[in-house]
């Protein structure tokens, strides 16, 4: 049995307005070539400037990661000579990232651990390429956008940890605001380093490293297929080749995209075209202060004060509107496991079926209001399902909507008793079966009464009034 | 590999021809490249920071994230060999 060692290198793209170091448009799906500046053709003559927003997303990043800040910003130039950057080098952060020494809590089945991450760096992003069988085809739009890298230490070992972890970055990188983090769409992209090693050996194995993988589903496999790879060759006491593997989805298993013989010399010196740039302290604190509620504390919050489970919080979480909607209802009323209830299933199972996020679908006030009356034992969740549908429809208040469809509950004790007494009337041999000891029975009657008045009868004041009258022929 | 095929590899990998009757002179160049450098590498430099910048200068001044009018496509493509669905197209050199 093998130990995998785990490295994760995620770069992200940054929705900021404009491009890293030109201003040209940032945008995604855009016909090729139409957002490119001369900057990102490196026309002669050119120099960059560095983005202020790029700067400070990569400090909210950072805050969010516990990193240690570097306030004089500097920039390197990775030299290599391929089409996607026509520069001929990446304008990045090798000897000083903005940020280093960080960490990220994640959760896997009950157990914390702690992930260092040793740097963020700010960088661009290259050129898309699309390969046909002889040829390529370049579409500049990318080239430029800016890009943060997040690396952590190799301390990684099993893939439901790479996963846990990449779950709770995404979150980060959505809730501090910097991007999209949608993977499918490549603005959240993931490489992963796995080699093996003999349990609590310090020697490393070979060293692979699996690119191209475009969900989490994906990397779990693609982790797995590997650990089981490089376990099969080295049980056999063949050598795991250093090598860049990608996932292949139709087999399932990962395949070789090239040998790596050595490490590439890419010549990093600093970049002269960017002088280097002090980050005033204020600055950089003011955009700490700004920061929203971050996720661990969401979760912190969630799961201690208002005793959600583990599994509730998650599902919230995982929608920022949904959470920031959550908290707006529970501010009005404080029926923390109710709200939660109703939003993770009818509202987001609807959310999900007309793909519309929560503030297009409801108002909170009347969300909150819905909430309110069901508590009350007003309506009954049978009512308040249906009214949630019109509500989600007709963008009404809940008070409309109840008038609109004459949605009521009876309440009215006597109405109610003369439903019961016909129950009863109706059920000669049910009521005979409650008397014998079947006092469950009860549910029995309580949903005929539901049935004559058409689901309107207020359950919980019929179960009371059927109990007592019961009691009272007994007598 | 001697100095000649040293010259004609890295010629290959820039993607330069050399003719044959260049390759005298081009030797010469690169000898008295080599010679500069001899003479760069006496020079004692232990000790000694790198200076990547003539003036020890920080400035602190950051771009705004506004956007700027690009360049309409097509001149985008003028510069390029060959195009295709607006992109620009290239042999490829990847496997």
């Amino acid at each position: 049995m093998f130990e995998a060692v785990i490295g994760i290198e995620v770069h992200c793209e940054l929705k900021t307005k404009s491009k890293m170091f030109s201003m040209a448009p940032v945008t995604f799906g855009s016909p090729p070539n139409t957002q490119v500046h001369v900057i990102d053709l490196a026309m002669p003559g050119t120099l960059p400037s560095v983005n202020k927003k790029a700067v400070e997303m990569a400090i909210r990043v950072c805050h969010a990661l516990h990193m240690d800040i570097d306030n004089l910003l500097r920039f390197d130039r990775k030299n290599y000579y391929y089409a996607d950057l026509p520069k001929g080098f990446q304008i990045t952060q090798y000897d000083y990232p903005i940020g280093k020494n960080g960490y990220l809590d994640i959760e896997v089945e009950g157990e914390t651990f702690k992930i260092p991450i040793e740097r963020v760096h700010l960088e661009e992003d290259t050129a898309k390429m699309t390969h046909s069988e002889n040829n390529t085809l370049i579409d500049y739009n990318r080239a430029g956008i800016p890009l943060i890298e997040i690396v952590t230490k190799p301390q990684l070992h099993t893939s439901q940890q790479v996963v846990a972890y990449l779950e709770a970055l995404r979150l980060i990188l959505i809730y501090t605001g910097v991007s999209d983090a949608i993977m499918a769409q490549g603005s959240m992209r993931c490489d992963i380093n796995i080699s093996l090693r003999q349990p609590h050996s310090s020697t490393l194995g070979e060293k692979v490293e699996i690119k191209n993988l475009n969900s989490f589903a994906n990397i779990q496999k693609a982790i797995d297929y590997e650990i089981q790879r490089q376990s099969h060759l080295l049980q056999q006491r063949l050598p795991v080749a250093r090598q860049t593997r990608r996932f292949d989805e139709k087999t399932q298993t990962t395949v070789v995209m090239r040998e790596k013989q050595s490490l590439l010399d890419y010549r990093y010196y600093p970049e002269p075209n960017i002088l280097p740039v002090c980050l005033d302290w204020q600055w950089i604190q003011s955009i700490i202060e700004r920061l929203p509620q971050l996720p661990d504390q969401r979760k912190q919050r969630y799961q201690k004060q208002y005793q959600l489970s583990f599994q509730d919080t998650m599902i919230l979480l995982s929608d920022q509107n949904l959470s920031d909607f959550y908290d707006q209802v529970v501010n009005i009323y404080p029926y923390y496991q109710t709200i939660c209830h109703w939003l993770i299933g009818d509202v987001r199972a609807y959310m999900h079926q007309y793909q519309r996020n929560i503030f297009e679908l409801l108002s909170v006030q009347d969300f909150a209001e819905l909430m309110h009356m069901l508590e009350r034992k007003e309506i009954s969740s049978k009512q308040t399902k249906q009214i949630l549908e019109f509500m989600m429809i007709e963008k009404k208040s809940p008070h409309v909507i109840m008038e609109a469809y004459h949605i009521q509950q009876v309440s009215d004790e006597h109405l109610l008793m003369q439903y019961i007494e016909e129950v009863l009337h109706d059920y000669p041999q049910q009521v005979a079966e409650y008397y014998a000891g079947k006092h469950q029975i009860c549910g029995f009657f309580v949903g005929q009464v539901m049935k004559k008045t058409k689901g309107q009868a207020n359950p919980q004041k019929t179960n009371e009034l059927l109990k007592c009258l019961l009691k009272k022929r007994k007598a | 590999m001697n100095e000649e095929e040293l010259l004609k590899q890295l010629a290959k990998d820039v993607r330069l021809s050399v003719p044959d009757e260049d390759m005298p002179s081009l030797l010469q160049v690169y000898h008295t490249f080599l010679e500069q450098v001899a003479c760069l590498e006496k020079i004692q430099t232990e000790g000694v920071e790198p200076l990547v910048f003539p003036f020890d200068i920080e400035i602190h001044e950051l771009r705004e994230d506004e956007v700027q009018e690009v360049f309409d496509v097509q001149d985008i493509l003028k510069n390029a060999k060959n195009t295709k669905e607006n992109q620009i197209l290239v042999f490829k050199v990847v496997e």
